[in-house]
């Protein structure tokens, strides 16, 4: 692949799109989807650093052309209607489109403020010199702005209990109901109550005793529900 | 040329040295306490003076309002003289300034619909060089706030008003209503 670009000169994944598009003189309005999915994907492996926010910004542009590519290979529904036949790039090419314009429209404001930067002019002598005065509110205003503060901050609001669950004492239960259980217990049961955070940090329990190697887990096929042993007994 | 007059003409060319910034003409009228035509008529007289090849000054009208600047002539000889204060913008804040130009006023949202970016960092920059300002809250879900520029982004770009924004004709019937914001993961039918 003959395409050289510098990947850090990108101010986005549209601007990349863009130029990979206008490199290759593509016609932005059918693009290849292959060969641009190919060259995106290449381009963003020799992105310098890999800055996680906008690597996952890429990385979403990046998917989203997948998505198109995988839509173009579906057969075409027959008998569907009209919208079904849309073509699957045209967001893509309005979004294109639309930030290309705006790409332009920067240039030309580049191009007026250096037009503009032969004026010499001087920082205001006295600040506030141009500045409007504020219209004259009589006290009343005030106080009734204060007022309406006032009684928005005063409204009720709702108390949350704490809570709190340590997972060494999950752990711990979990053993017991094991001791008591020898023959396995029902991992759905663990999650039958308790608040959403209880349940959180029962899983964690279960993971970290499973680490451990305090117990093991077994099922015996695909979505059928999962037992927890204790480790020293065998299974059955 | 009257005594009175020259005064008064010396008064406005104080006025608008000490500014430095544009002042709208209504306020020029006020401080100067004249009515708009009398005023105007003074400002035409102060530019013929500045016409005249032994001025180095000049007024210019900026950012809906008249400035006193250099010639553009002497900018070599006074760039010796030291940096004008110049702004210099990424590209990144290039653009996202062209999108709060010409669509404001405009969502951190709806800039980055069509940067296909995060606009968090360059809106901050922006904020902080005074270019653009918040201008209210958009009456949607979250109420978010809303950016335009402001009268520095039209000294700064030599723009007289938003009227004289560069391509505003082909923008007019090309940009998309806000409404239609367009993402590539669209809802899928049905």
């Amino acid at each position: 692949m003959a395409l050289s670009v510098k990947v850090e000169a990108f101010e986005g994944p549209l601007d990349l799109l863009l130029e990979l598009i206008e490199k290759n003189k593509l016609d932005i309005y059918d693009i290849p989807m292959a060969q641009v999915c190919r060259q995106y994907m290449e381009a963003l492996e020799r992105l310098p650093v890999f800055d996680m926010e906008l690597g996952s910004e890429f990385l979403l542009l990046g998917s989203a052309l997948l998505y198109i590519k995988s839509r173009l290979l579906l057969p075409k529904q027959t008998g569907g209607d009209e919208e079904d036949e849309e073509d699957p790039r045209e967001k893509l090419v309005a979004m294109l489109l639309e930030y290309r314009r705006f790409k332009e429209l920067a240039a030309q404001l580049l191009d007026r403020q250096r037009a503009a930067s032969v004026y010499y002019s001087r920082p205001a002598l006295y600040s506030g010199l141009g500045e409007k005065i504020l219209q004259p509110l009589p006290l009343s205003s005030l106080l009734q702005a204060l007022a309406d503060v006032l009684n928005e901050a005063g409204e009720v609001l709702g108390y949350i209990e704490p809570q709190s669950y340590s997972m060494e004492e999950k752990m711990a239960e979990i053993l017991q109901l094991l001791g008591k259980n020898r023959r396995g217990l029902d991992f759905a049961q663990l999650f039958q109550s308790g608040s959403r955070a209880e349940k959180v940090v029962s899983f964690l329990g279960v993971l970290e005793l499973l680490r451990q190697g305090a117990v093991r887990i077994s099922q015996s096929r695909a979505f059928g529900p999962i037992y927890i042993f204790p480790k020293e007994t065998v299974n059955g | 040329m009257d005594k009175e007059r020259k005064l008064k003409l010396a008064a406005l060319e104080a006025l608008l040295f000490a500014a430095g910034e544009p002042l709208s003409v209504s306020r020029l009228a006020e401080l100067m306490e004249l009515e708009r035509p009398a005023l105007w008529q003074l400002l035409e007289e102060l530019k013929e003076i500045y016409a005249l090849p032994e001025r180095g000054l000049m007024l210019r009208e900026v950012a809906e309002g008249i400035q006193l600047v250099t010639k553009p002539d002497y900018f070599p000889l006074l760039s010796r003289l030291g940096k004008n204060k110049e702004v210099r913008l990424s590209n990144a804040a290039l653009e996202t300034l062209a999108i709060v130009a010409y669509k404001q006023p405009v969502t951190r949202s709806e800039m980055e619909d069509i940067r296909g970016v995060s606009v968090d960092g360059v809106v901050n920059t922006l904020l902080d060089l005074g270019l653009i300002c918040e201008a209210g809250r958009k009456q949607a879900l979250g109420k978010p706030l809303l950016y335009a520029t402001t009268a520095k982004f039209l000294e700064i770009f030599g723009l007289k008003d938003l009227a004289s924004l560069p391509g505003l004709e082909s923008i007019r019937e090309n940009i998309r209503p806000e409404e239609e914001a367009v993402s590539l993961f669209g809802a899928e039918e049905d």
